[in-house]
This record gives structure tokens, C-alpha cells and sequence, in this order.
């Protein structure tokens, strides 16, 4: 550690991503400094538990934060895009109101130029991370059942798989009857008791936060470890700059602390870890003399590329009750018949099939996932009954591909609450995706008339979907056409690092927390190996 | 309902009652006060007023533009009507008014009751489910390896 510097390592941001980092390197005795703009959570006081919980969905446990307006968050233009980035501000990050839906991504996903004519290929491979799958999978707890056929084998899971229940049952019907792959869903939930914390209840909906634990957001799996070993988590802090000296590397932050005053910290090196919109957004703030367009963005890649996964609803209305509301809202039974790329098709790559369920009666009467209330008047009353604890809505998330208008910029007339540029969001749809959307919307009303619904439900793609904010700084050898390498160590600068789902070239189609996990890991084991030569 | 005078008031009720109205078995939106819910800890807020009161205004205004009538004088179709010209003209405002009826109608203690739905919160009592049947996945291990290889 040089002599001006209070942390051997600083992280920005407190998520899923920095959790794991963190601690791995905590195990190898470096002193770590975490920065997070927001708080705590007090698990005991999740809206899950009071009786309004389903209202508070719609208030300040939304999940986008232009209508959450909380003080931790910062506004998003979101003009030019039709899917609006979501995120949660606070240790533990957006998991704390998470699905916790936690599959990982497959072999063929990081090959698509190889395999598939486009986009680029990773520089490293499933093979690479796989050891590191495997551990985090044993710090969070996985539910599930090995053997799935949609993946190499992989160690048995730490607890069994959750119950599919009645609703659950019934969408199985229809993949077995057209002979489609299925499989019960990996799961960052407890089945069962599991590292000394409990097992799911069923209440369900997990998006406004698990208030004993089951699930297994970082705020109570790496973070305790992590403060344990000796990593300086400070929450209410707002980065709004990485510093440089006169050699060009990083040598630390400037941040707002809790009452508004402007602090310096000093490190050997930093590490940045705010989502695939936080991020961009950081290193683009961090203009100077040696970059001018924002830091380490000699590339100008910095913000661009950037991949959601767009997810097309659909729901069958069953006649019989199936307890739809029962149970983890997005933990149920997955497919991944239609994931890999098939010529025959026009389009490429493909989709994973998510069972959802369907939360209590505010959300069913203002539409859930279908983003549409049900209608007003005479009829309400009749579709509310009709609906209520008797849908199976099924998630098409796609796989999206990436494009160079597709990014992150500054705003610079919209501010957060310490005076910081926002970030605002251009994307459009692709036109490979507009048909895979489509092509879903069939394959997910074929299985639900199959599995015996008469009535079928379509949104074609969610506005609320933002969940997966990825590709913003992505990685690659060559430093003209990636902003860091496959360690997360920007091109431009060696001690700046960045290791969250920014790094993804390629998208996948299956929830992407596991894999950001594994590779922040995986980018933390090269560290601690080769730190001499990296800070 | 402080925020609002009497006659707004009473033009409230009525347009609840149009959006969801009372069957033999359910009060309507507009028979029972949404705003009281006193299990509930989050009330109407500051923005949700403002949008009922230019709600209100916009619902005064059109009925007179229309029909020339007090909307609370019209037939229950003629009301139906101008709130389906609201909706087509100002679907962002009708739509959060949609959002407060419907989150307080299904707040309201005596609605869940008679909708025989639990007042119950979602944690942390829970719900018994029956764990999953492993043995259940046998056909699709039959059919075989369903990824890629990546070599």
C-alpha cells in the first residue's frame, strides 16, 4: 500500500457482484474499503410483512427508480428506451428485491461468434468459471435438482429443489405433453434450513424483500463473512468521481458522505462494481485531461453496447384455482427447449421460458407482468374472479444482442441529489429480437393450450424489464474494441478494475446473478495471484 | 378524504363507483371510504392527490363540454361515456386514478372479507406447499442432453 492510500483496494458499489469480490479478497488479507450510496436493510421491515405489502410495490419498493425517488437513488432519463432499467440502491443491491431466480449461463454462450456467425466471442469460457460457479453456489445456497439435461453436470445442489406446487404442476402438464425440455428452477432461496439461515416460507413475492433470510441476497450470505475478515463497508456514501495521478492510474475517489461534504479516499487500486448503468455512468463522470471522453474510454465503448434481456409475458387463465399466489414469485419451473440457435428459425440465438406467479389481488387487478389493469366497469369484477389465484404466467426472456446505439450517456440537465450528472438510456429492440419475441409469444401459448388453458393473455414486451443491465464496458484482449481485459483490469488504466455485468460481451438468455457471481470471483482470484504486477 | 371539498367528494364516489361498481354481493369502489385503510401504512400521497383533484376537474369539464350536464346528472352510460373520453384523451391520468381505486378497493378490510381473500400479510405465516416430486423429471432425462457444447 503506498503511503498516501487508505485502502489497499476500494469498491464502489455494495451489490451482488462487489459481495463476492469482496470478500474473496478479504481472504487474502488486503485491506478493502466498500463505498454504497445506500443503506442497510432491516429485513424485519420488508413490506412483506405488513398487510399492505402488494402497495408498497407501487411506492418506495418499486423497482424502478424514477418512481422510487428514494434519496440513495439517482434519476434515469428513459425517453429513448421502451424497457426502463430497474435497481435497488443499498448493500446487497437489486437483489434485495430480487427473484433470486439463479441459473447459470451455459457453454455456447460464451462462444456466439464461434458458434454462430455473430457478435463476439468472451475470452474466457465456461470451463474458466466454473470452479468458480461452484463456490459461490456453496456461499448462497442453491435450490435445485442436479442432472438438468440444459447443462454440463454440475455438483449437487445444496438444497432440494422448492416446490413447483399446483400451478406449477400444470404448466409441467403441458410440457410433457409436447415432449419439451423443463426442469425445476435453480434457486438462491433456502428449500431448506441452509447455512444458518432458514428455509422459504411460500409467501412469496421475494421482491419486496425476505424478511427471514431464505433468500440469499449478498446483504446476509458474503457481507457478514466479508465485514468479518475485515472489509470497511461505508453505506450513504456517493462516488462521484475516480481519481488519477500523475502516472495515469487510479489513485482513489472523491465522495459525498452522509450529510452532503466532500471526502477524498486513497487507494492503490479501485474497483468498480454499479451495474451496467451505474457504472458507465461513473467512468463517464470521471472526465480529465488524460480522458477527456470519461475515463478509461480511449475505445469509446465506455456505455455502449448495452444488452437488457426483453421478456415477453404470457399467461393462461385457467378454470380451477391453482394457488397461483403460492410460493417465490420467479422460482418455479424454467425451459430451455428453445435456447440454443436454430437455422431453421429467423433469428438467432435464443430464449429461456420462466414460470412466474402471480402475487395478491392489488397486483392481479392492475395486470402484474401484463402491464395492464384489468378493465373498469361492469366487466371488472367478473375478470378479477376470473383471474385471481388462477393464471400460470410464463416469462420468454430473450436473449439480446449487442449493439453500439444501444448505451449509456450523460444527462447533464438531470442531477441526483449531490449535484451528479443521471445517466440516460438510448435503446431499440432489435430486429433478431422483435422475432424472437414473437416466435416465443407462440411456443409460450402453445405450452399453456396445452397444459388445458382456454384464455390466453400476451404482453408482447415488458416496459418493466430493465432488470439485467449488462455490456456497458465490455471485455476483450483487443483494447480498440473492449474498455477492460478478461480480469476486469481497464485497458487504459492497469489498477482500475471493473466486475460487474458491464463486463458481459455477449447476453445469454438465463438471469444473469449467478454468472456476474462467478466472475467476479473469478477476476478476484486473479488479483489476490497477481497483485504486484496489477496495483 | 380531507383533501377533498363535499361536492368533489361526492363526484369522487360516483366515478368510483363507475370504474368498480357494487354487485349484490361487493360494495362499490365509490360505497367505501378507500382512503381509510387502517391496517394499511401507506396512505394516498401528495402527487396521487393532485392527480384526483385534476381528475375531478378534467371530469367536470368534459361532461359540461360533451353533454352539457353535471356529470353526477348523467345517465350511468352517459358517465360510462365521459370516462371512456378521459381514458382514450388522458390514458397516463386515468391510469393512475385505476392504480389508487384499485390498490384501495383491494385494501378494504370488507372487500377481501367478502372476496373471501385473507387479511393476512405475505410474511411471515407463509403458505404449506408440497415438495417437489423429483422423480418427476424422469421423461425429460430421457430425452436426452438438450445444450451445446462450446469446443
Amino acid at each position: 500500500m503506498s503511503k498516501d492510500s487508505q485502502a489497499d483496494i476500494l469498491v464502489i458499489g455494495a451489490g451482488m457482484s462487489s459481495a463476492a469480490f469482496c470478500w474473496s479478497l478479504s481472504k487474502a488479507g488486503f485491506k478493502v474499503v466498500c463505498l454504497e450510496q445506500g443503506p442497510w436493510m432491516n429485513p424485519e421491515e420488508y413490506p412483506t410483512t405488513h398487510l399492505d405489502g402488494e402497495r408498497h410495490l407501487s411506492y418506495e419498493f418499486h423497482s424502478n427508480p424514477n418512481v422510487r425517488n428514494l434519496p440513495q437513488d439517482y434519476p434515469v432519463n428513459t425517453l429513448d428506451t421502451p424497457i426502463h432499467p430497474l435497481m435497488f440502491n443499498a448493500v446487497g443491491g437489486s437483489a434485495i428485491h430480487w427473484g433470486a431466480h439463479f441459473p447459470r449461463m451455459k457453454p455456447s454462450d460464451f462462444k456466439v461468434k464461434t458458434l454462430d456467425g455473430i457478435a463476439d466471442d468472451w475470452p474466457i469460457s465456461y470451463e474458466d468459471l466454473n470452479p468458480f460457479f461452484d463456490v459461490n453456489d456453496r456461499i448462497t445456497g442453491v435450490a435445485g435438482l442436479s442432472g438438468n439435461p440444459a447443462y454440463p453436470p454440475m455438483p449437487d445442489r445444496q438444497t432440494p429443489p422448492l416446490s413447483i406446487g399446483k400451478q406449477g404442476a400444470k404448466l409441467v402438464e403441458g410440457f410433457e405433453k409436447l415432449g419439451w425440455h423443463w426442469w425445476p428452477a435453480e434457486s438462491a432461496i433456502n428449500s431448506v434450513p441452509y447455512d444458518g439461515r432458514p428455509a422459504c416460507t411460500y409467501g412469496g413475492p421475494c421482491i419486496s424483500g425476505c424478511y427471514n433470510k431464505a433468500k440469499s441476497s449478498a446483504d446476509v450470505t458474503y457481507w457478514p463473512r466479508a465485514i468479518n475478515n475485515g472489509v470497511s463497508l461505508k453505506t450513504g456514501v456517493r462516488v462521484s468521481e475516480i481519481t488519477l495521478n500523475n502516472k495515469g492510474l487510479a489513485n482513489g475517489v472523491i465522495y459525498f458522505d452522509q450529510k452532503g461534504v466532500v471526502n477524498k479516499l486513497y487507494a492503490d487500486a479501485v474497483v468498480v462494481a454499479c451495474n451496467g448503468v451505474g457504472t458507465p455512468r461513473l467512468l463517464l463522470n470521471s472526465k480529465s485531461p488524460r480522458f477527456p471522453d470519461g475515463l478509461a474510454n480511449n475505445s469509446g465503448l465506455v456505455g455502449k453496447n448495452l444488452m437488457f434481456h426483453p421478456v415477453a409475458a404470457v399467461a393462461g387463465v385457467f378454470e380451477d384455482e391453482i394457488e397461483s399466489h403460492k410460493g417465490p414469485l420467479a422460482c418455479s419451473v424454467t425451459s430451455y427447449e428453445y435456447y440454443e440457435t436454430d437455422t431453421s428459425r429467423d433469428f438467432v440465438r435464443g430464449f429461456q421460458l420462466q414460470l412466474n406467479r402471480q402475487l395478491g389481488p392489488i397486483t392481479t387487478s392492475l395486470g402484474g407482468a401484463l402491464e395492464k389493469p384489468i378493465p373498469w366497469g361492469k366487466y371488472h369484477h367478473n375478470e378479477f374472479d376470473e383471474r385471481l389465484n388462477k393464471l400460470v404466467p410464463v416469462a420468454a426472456l430473450i436473449e439480446d444482442l449487442p449493439e453500439l446505439h444501444n448505451e449509456v450517456i450523460l444527462d447533464r440537465n438531470i442531477v441526483d441529489s449531490n449535484g451528479i450528472p443521471a445517466p440516460k438510456v438510448n435503446y431499440k429492440v432489435s430486429e433478431n429480437s422483435k422475432k424472437m419475441l414473437q416466435y416465443s409469444i407462440e411456443r409460450c401459448t402453445e405450452v399453456l393450450e396445452a397444459a388445458g388453458s382456454k384464455r390466453i393473455l400476451i404482453n408482447p414486451m415488458l416496459e418493466t424489464a430493465g432488470w439485467h443491465l449488462l455490456g456497458t464496458t465490455r471485455m476483450g484482449d483487443d483494447p480498440k474494441t473492449s474498455v477492460v481485459n478478461k480480469f476486469g483490469a481497464a485497458h487504459d488504466v492497469k489498477n482500475l478494475f471493473v466486475i460487474d455485468g458491464s463486463v458481459f460481451v455477449t447476453a445469454g438468455a438465463v438471469n444473469p446473478t449467478s454468472t456476474i457471481q462467478a466472475i467476479a470471483l473469478f477476476m478476484a482470484d486473479n488479483l489476490k495471484r497477481n497483485a504486484r504486477n496489477s496495483i | 378524504m380531507s383533501f377533498l371539498h363535499k361536492e368533489q367528494t361526492q363526484l369522487f364516489m360516483q366515478i368510483a363507483n363507475c370504474i368498480i361498481p357494487p354487485t349484490d354481493n361487493l360494495p362499490g369502489a365509490g360505497n367505501i371510504d378507500i382512503f381509510d385503510n387502517k391496517e394499511c401504512d401507506l396512505g394516498i400521497t401528495p402527487k396521487q392527490e393532485n392527480h384526483i383533484i385534476e381528475f375531478l376537474d378534467k371530469t367536470s369539464k368534459t361532461s359540461f363540454d360533451i353533454l352539457e350536464s353535471h356529470f353526477e346528472d348523467l345517465t350511468e352510460s352517459n358517465k360510462i361515456k365521459i370516462l371512456k373520453t378521459i381514458e382514450f384523451d388522458n390514458l397516463n391520468l386515468f391510469n393512475s386514478m385505476l392504480q389508487i381505486l384499485y390498490s384501495g378497493y383491494y385494501s378494504n378490510a370488507s372487500v377481501l372479507k367478502a372476496k373471501h381473500l385473507p387479511a393476512k400479510a405475505f410474511q411471515p405465516d407463509g403458505f404449506n406447499m408440497e415438495p417437489f416430486e423429483e422423480s418427476s423429471v424422469t421423461k425429460v432425462l430421457n430425452r436426452g442432453k438438450k445444450y451445446r457444447d462450446s469446443l
